[in-house]
């Protein structure tokens, strides 16, 4: 494990693309769940309302509500994630194009190693991102709570994990993408239009199969934003809101991974390198 | 078969190793098609200890994808092969040092980082990389960005790869290509002094000259099939040509035609070329000319070259 780890780190540690697209990456997600009160303020601004600025901020952004949302936010398919994973699919595919998958096949690792690196520097990612979204969600909770307990901190940290689930498969995506197409431009673009065909797909499906769709069933973990302090529930005002995680969907989502995973193992055993 | 022993402190253990293992490299009946080209075809071969082995074959002939397959990067259709006698595994690939066509690196990393990672999938400590740097004359550049590399600091990089950690069979494609004479003739001197150490080596070429100059072993390839292997002493010896000349190169002929040992002769301006089979002496054909009462102005046994054999072989198959 510390070996296979090791090595991705050799390759990456001095590539400056990495470093940018990194860089970027974390800023974005930091800035993106820091940013949120300054975000609600901008929109409270602009619907002449900035009087529901505390309430929306304590609505939303304290704790334990915080954990949900801010996964939420940063689970997004074609937002801050994104960028992981155009690094994951440029990392991937170059091996194949600068053959150098060819050059540790002999020196000695075995096709299932190469693999089996690949994904540990995915959980490295989705646990770096997990440790980032949990540093902030505490600093952004802390501001905005207005009574803080260690109940109300720590519960529903759970979204937290789900959040790591979603994000590792939706890598583990990408890891397929860039494993089976080989070429860096033509696999991000494929990632592309792929995020704008699954809604055209699901548009002609019949609703009840919507969430085994891949992304929907990635983002069906965390489905959407909550608030226990308020139950704002009227006839004229009626929007379902995730109170908890069905085991189900969870399971879906680590279903998928495999899924990726097994196909990105055929390929590499099969083809010729 | 010369048998070098690497250990000299105990020659025993490594007799009795030497036995034990008949081949370092066993290839069955290896295939692979691309499409409805046969790349190889029926490919065997067998590669012992100590060899210096050349193979040999015009571009497109099936020696990289050959050596892709053996080094499992690429899947053959059938055939198998065996590495130190046993199955392949990564393990056995870790005793190999290799290197398939153009050379292969992370662009963005120097040279000594691009060293890490073989040296880190192999488990040889990183103090091995001065040595093979400085060994390919690269020490000097280490710390530069390998897509600021020559082509033939490439080649040379990648031969300073293969060479980390002394592996006990070293693969080379093509070795000097994209090198400058001087650095042919250092690279071939390095690959010769390195088979003197008693490494195994397994060197594909398309020039004649090279295998001749660097190899003890050959095995000629063409069109994905093995048209020939042996050592390199008795590709140069298993027939001869001699050239002779006379007065009356007419008569000449027409002697030659009626003598046993001859496979067949030709004429080359004044002379008469005469393939005769292995172990007929000049002595025995002119004993014989001089018995049909011709005389000769001109005996010479020609010592053949590869490539003369090599273009022979290529001729007989199309």
């Amino acid at each position: 494990m510390r070996k296979l780890l090791l090595i991705e780190w050799d390759k990456i540690r001095s590539y400056r693309a990495f470093w940018i697209i990194i860089s970027l990456y974390l800023f974005l997600l930091i800035a993106a769940v820091a940013g949120l009160p300054a975000f609600l303020h901008y929109i409270t601004d602009k619907i002449n309302a900035s009087v529901f600025i505390k309430i929306f901020t304590h609505l939303l952004l304290g704790f334990p509500d915080v954990w949900q949302n801010i996964a939420f936010f940063a689970g997004n398919r074609a937002f801050i994630k994104l960028l992981l994973a155009i690094l994951i699919i440029i990392l991937v595919s170059n091996e194949f194009t600068y053959h150098t998958v060819r050059m540790n096949i002999i020196s000695g690792l075995s096709r299932y190693q190469f693999l089996l690196a690949k994904v540990e520097l995915i959980l490295a990612f989705s646990l770096l991102s997990t440790i980032i979204l949990f540093l902030s969600g505490l600093y952004v909770g802390f501001e905005n709570s207005r009574t803080i307990s260690i109940q109300s901190v720590l519960g529903n940290l759970y979204f937290l994990p789900a959040y790591f689930t979603e994000l590792f498969t939706y890598l583990c995506f990408a890891l397929m993408i860039g494993v089976i197409i080989r070429k860096t431009g033509f696999a991000i673009i494929t990632l592309l239009i792929y995020l704008v065909v699954e809604p055209i797909i699901q548009y002609y499906l019949p609703d009840q199969f919507d969430k085994y769709l891949p992304m929907n069933a990635m983002n069906h973990i965390v489905w959407s934003v909550n608030t226990t302090d308020l139950t704002f529930r009227t006839p004229e005002f009626n929007i379902p809101l995730q109170q908890d995680i069905s085991v189900s969907d969870v399971i879906v989502c680590i279903g998928y991974a495999a899924v990726f995973l097994t196909l990105v193992w055929l390929s590499l055993q099969k083809k010729d390198l | 078969m010369p048998v070098n022993l690497q250990n000299e402190s105990n020659p025993a253990n490594e007799t009795i190793h030497y036995q034990q293992m008949s081949f370092i490299l066993q290839i069955n009946g290896l295939t692979k098609y691309y499409g409805r080209i046969h790349a190889v075809d029926q490919f065997d071969l067998q590669v012992s200890e100590g060899q210096i082995f050349g193979l040999l074959g015009p571009n497109g002939s099936g020696k990289t994808t050959t050596l892709g397959i053996v080094l499992d990067i690429i899947k053959p259709a059938r055939g198998s092969y065996r590495w130190f006698d046993a199955e392949p595994s990564a393990i056995s690939r870790r005793m190999i040092g290799a290197t398939l066509e153009q050379p292969v690196f992370y662009p963005h990393l120097s040279a000594v980082n691009n060293l890490r990672i073989p040296a880190r999938i192999k488990g040889i400590p990183f103090d091995d990389f001065e040595r093979v740097l400085k060994l390919v004359d690269l020490y000097p550049r280490r710390d530069d960005k390998f897509r600021t590399y020559s082509l033939g600091m490439k080649q040379r990089l990648a031969i300073a790869s293969v060479l980390i950690g002394k592996p006990r069979v070293l693969i080379l494609d093509e070795p000097t290509n994209g090198l400058d004479p001087q650095g042919i003739f250092e690279i071939r001197n390095l690959i010769k002094r390195i088979g003197s150490e008693g490494t195994t080596i397994i060197l594909a070429s398309h020039l004649l000259d090279e295998v001749q100059k660097v190899c003890s072993h050959v095995a000629v390839m063409h069109r994905g099939k093995k048209l020939f292997s042996g050592s390199v002493e008795e590709v140069l010896t298993d027939s001869e040509t001699i050239e002779l000349s006379s007065a009356n190169p007419g008569a000449l002929a027409d002697a030659l035609a009626n003598f046993d040992g001859v496979i067949s002769s030709t004429v080359e301006g004044r002379l008469i070329l005469c393939r005769v089979r292995q172990g007929i002496s000049p002595d025995e054909v002119n004993a014989f000319l001089i018995g049909k009462g011709i005389v000769l102005n001109h005996l010479r046994r020609r010592q053949k070259s590869l490539e003369q054999h090599f273009f022979e072989i290529l001729q007989q198959q199309s």
